[in-house]
């Protein structure tokens, strides 16, 4: 046993295990909830509450312990705490590391937080829940403009309320440019309706455009603020559904206010059968040239240069509830779409997977279970062939190793852990276990044609791994640019992997032999 | 040791009745091998619920409600027991017509639900196609310079060319509807062919100690543990994996490597005795 610790490779193995439980970082205390993300201006910013970086690793988010010194030990505990707490009341929030007191005028306080990481693992679309979605510009379009596009795209979904999102751009051979999104936990089907939507927003009176989305034309939007914007009233319709109101004000630049008195002024009057006064033409809201809602608009705007503007729209259900929520989510999409602007181009939705949280923390246990179980398939069909545990355990040793040092990489280089990663892992340690038992048989083979010594048998060992090694790096190389990136996880993984087995877990596994067999 | 020659009867039998049976589906689907929706486009729900399940009912249920529209239902079952917990749907309608289906009839299940544009599919089969042919040659390349023997390393590049064509032809035969993963599968399966392959080139051309035959025979026993304990690991993962796409890789890969056995000791093994005698004789 002594003489293993002493060898050189075990050493390097160990180190880098040690360097990997840093990087993981796992966590025995996993009290209170972490803040995922902070909205610019609202209670818990005021407060002097600081978003996390996205650099920031997992164990590293400011963490809250006690809320008005009750304390939270994890997301139910908050939310119970929480939302009883009625609007414009002060509230005491206790962190890891400050004491806030902020006032309560949203709901959410401005920040979503999470429950506490177990490590440092960055878990991807399949182990956590969430929706990734592939997007293709219409038309063909420069790297730059893509960029700008992501800009604005990352700029809509913050502004939407979502934090946890990854946007990058990928390739295929045939040159086409793609643009993947990823957004985790639990999203709706509005969601994507957000991310692929143009979101080309016009006001017109006749056929002119007063103003459009975005912030040329429009100073600011109310949100997030019931005395400006919210639901105004909810009816039955005839066909047994129900149909909610929303209405949210807006201001104007300079410039469309001017505009809007030089439309309005060529209007005419109108009476209504109750008596009021409006112009002969309506206030017609489009999005992506879709009609959204039309306005009267009052007879004394006439000419006027009014910067005040209430946008509205509906949301229709089956239900009253099912109505509002409607009416709700379409009102916070339009909001961020105004204070946003739209894309320059019109975006296709090539592909969406959405995985449900539930399922995604299935996965995760089951795919430990997956891991333990081949593991040890793999140890029974070497122990019945060797009839050794001298070998079998190093080499299971090694296979675990060999795991945690790719999910340690994985924490260190903030790659999120997906589906096409765990089956690079696969790759990784199958190949692995193979290379493995191409050592045991090299060097442990005797006879009297077989009188090498350790180095010169190691030698040729590790020419046949080499040259796998090699092979395998080739044959995962094409899906670098292959396929719109989808599977480029996957060949990193598998690479990473079996370069870490290559140069670090295979000379240790053959040095643990050595020491092993040779007593 | 005598009948190197004839073992080559076999790869040779299975390669040709191979691409056959790819011939014939390509024939008659115009594609040789059958794709799932993740390829050609479509919805794939996979819904996992405690309800009592009537998958007759369901698909009636779903074509009332999206005509012109077509289904097909699977059943899933939790690993060790014949318990059902959920159904697998793929359909060609629209995402929208599948979410509405599955919050009608599945209020409370939890799902995984997939879409894939028709166009993206079909540029993206072709593109795993070039990729497997690209890293094909790189991997023929790599074995060419490892070698340095033009019949060896053609012995290790067509035991590579067996198991992918092979495993094709079984996994049309046995029905299987092939997807993105399923592709990334045969690239492992490049991998996971080669090492045995390299491993015997490398003992049998490489070493001189021992008679040509003691050589082979211990490159065997290596080359079997090495192919046995990954199919030992990879049926294990295949009964008790709960994902749907690892379960399709595995398969893929446990196939590929009982054909493995044959195209490495039966073919590439034959193959390389005949070189190496060849050459015993010249000198």
């Amino acid at each position: 046993m002594k003489q293993i610790i002493k060898k050189t490779r075990v050493i390097i193995l160990v180190f880098f295990l040690l360097i990997t439980a840093i990087a993981i970082n796992p966590q025995f205390d996993t009290e209170g909830v972490i803040i995922k993300s902070v909205e610019k201006d609202l209670d818990g910013n005021l407060a002097g509450i600081q978003p996390p970086t996205p650099d920031t690793a997992p164990t590293n988010y400011e963490k809250i312990l006690r809320v008005n010194g009750e304390k939270i030990s994890n997301l139910d505990d908050y939310t119970t705490i929480v939302t009883p707490i009625p609007l414009n009341e002060t509230i005491r929030i206790e962190t890891n590391r400050e004491v806030y007191t902020l006032i309560k005028t949203t709901e959410t306080l401005g920040i979503t937080v999470q429950n506490v990481p177990e490590n440092n693992i960055r878990k991807g679309l399949e182990l956590q829940g969430g929706t990734r979605v592939l997007l293709k510009p219409e038309v063909d379009i420069t790297d730059q403009q893509r960029s700008e596009l992501i800009q604005v795209m990352e700029y809509r979904l913050n502004t939407y309320g979502l934090s946890d999102i990854e946007i990058r751009k990928s390739d295929d051979l045939l040159g086409n440019k793609y643009i993947l999104v990823e957004i985790a936990g639990a999203t709706k089907q509005e969601v994507s309706d957000l991310i692929a939507s143009q979101g080309v927003f016009e006001a017109r009176i006749g056929n002119e455009t007063v103003f459009s989305g975005g912030e040329e034309d429009i100073t600011f939007v109310c949100r997030n603020d019931g005395t400006c914007a919210g639901i105004r009233d909810c009816l039955e319709t005839q066909g047994g559904g129900y149909f909610c109101k929303f209405e949210f004000q807006i201001r104007l630049s300079a410039n469309a206010a001017t505009q809007h008195a030089d439309i309005t002024r060529e209007l005419d009057v109108v009476i209504d059968e109750s008596g009021q006064e409006y112009l002969s033409e309506q206030l017609d809201f489009y999005l992506d040239n879709t009609l959204v809602d039309s306005l009267n608009i009052g007879a004394d705007l006439r000419g006027s240069e009014s910067t005040n503007i209430v946008i509205s729209g509906p949301g229709i259900g089956e239900t009253q509830p099912e109505a509002l929520q409607e009416a709700l989510t379409q009102m916070n999409k339009l909001q961020t779409i105004l204070l946003t602007g739209s894309f320059p181009f019109k975006l296709n939705i090539e592909k969406i997977d959405t995985v449900s949280p539930v399922l995604g923390s299935a996965f995760v246990n089951n795919a430990i279970l997956v891991g333990l179980f081949a593991i040890l398939a793999v140890a029974v069909v070497v122990f019945i062939r060797y009839k050794n545990p001298k070998i079998a355990i190093p080499m299971v040793i090694t296979s675990f190793s060999e795991i945690a040092l790719i999910l340690g990489f994985a924490a260190i280089a903030k790659y999120n852990l997906d589906l096409a990663a765990i089956a690079g892992i696969i790759a990784a340690v199958g190949t692995g276990v193979d290379h493995q038992i191409i050592i045991i048989d090299e060097v442990l083979s005797k006879g009297a044609e077989y009188s090498y010594r350790w180095k010169q048998k190691l030698k040729r060992a590790f020419f046949i791994i080499m040259a796998a090694y090699f092979t395998t790096i080739a044959a995962m190389a094409p899906l670098f640019w292959a396929g719109a990136g989808l599977l480029r996880g996957f060949a990193l993984v598998t690479i990473v992997g079996v370069t870490i087995g290559v140069f670090i877990t295979r000379p240790a596994f053959a040095a643990m032999i050595e020491s092993l067999t040779q007593e | 040791m005598k009948n190197y020659k004839k073992i080559l009867l076999i790869p040779i039998a299975i390669f040709i009745i191979s691409i056959i049976v790819l011939s014939v589906q390509y024939g008659t689907t115009g594609s040789f091998i059958e794709k799932d929706v993740s390829l050609k486009g479509g919805v794939s729900a996979t819904i996992y619920t405690s309800q009592e399940i009537n998958i007759d009912q369901i698909e009636q249920d779903f074509l009332n409600q999206n005509p012109g529209t077509e289904i097909s239902i699977r059943e899933l079952s939790t690993f060790g027991t014949k318990q059902s917990n959920g159904i697998i749907i793929e359909t060609d309608a629209s995402l929208e017509q599948a979410n509405f289906f599955i919050e009608e009839n599945f209020p409370s299940a939890d799902t995984s639900i997939q879409e894939t544009g028709e166009g993206l599919g079909d540029s993206f089969f072709k593109e795993m196609i070039t990729a497997i042919i690209f890293a094909f040659i790189l991997m023929g390349i790599v074995v060419f310079i490892t070698f340095r023997k033009l019949i060896p390393s053609l012995a290790v590049i067509f035991s590579a060319l067996l198991d992918i064509i092979a495993t094709l032809a079984i996994i049309n035969i046995l029905g299987v509807k092939l997807s993105t993963a399923g592709i990334a599968a045969f690239l492992m399966i490049i991998g996971y062919s080669i090492d045995t392959d390299i491993m015997l080139t490398t003992k049998v051309l490489k070493r001189k100690a021992g008679t040509l035959w003691e050589r082979t025979v211990r490159a065997f026993k290596t080359g079997m543990t090495m192919t046995l304990t990954t199919m030992a690991a990879l049926f294990v993962a295949f009964l008790v994996t709960n994902s749907i796409i690892l379960k399709q890789m595995f398969g893929i890969i446990l196939i590929a490597l009982v054909i493995d056995i044959i195209s490495t000791w039966f073919m590439n093994t034959g193959l390389l005795i005949w070189y190496m005698k060849k050459n015993e004789t010249d000198n």
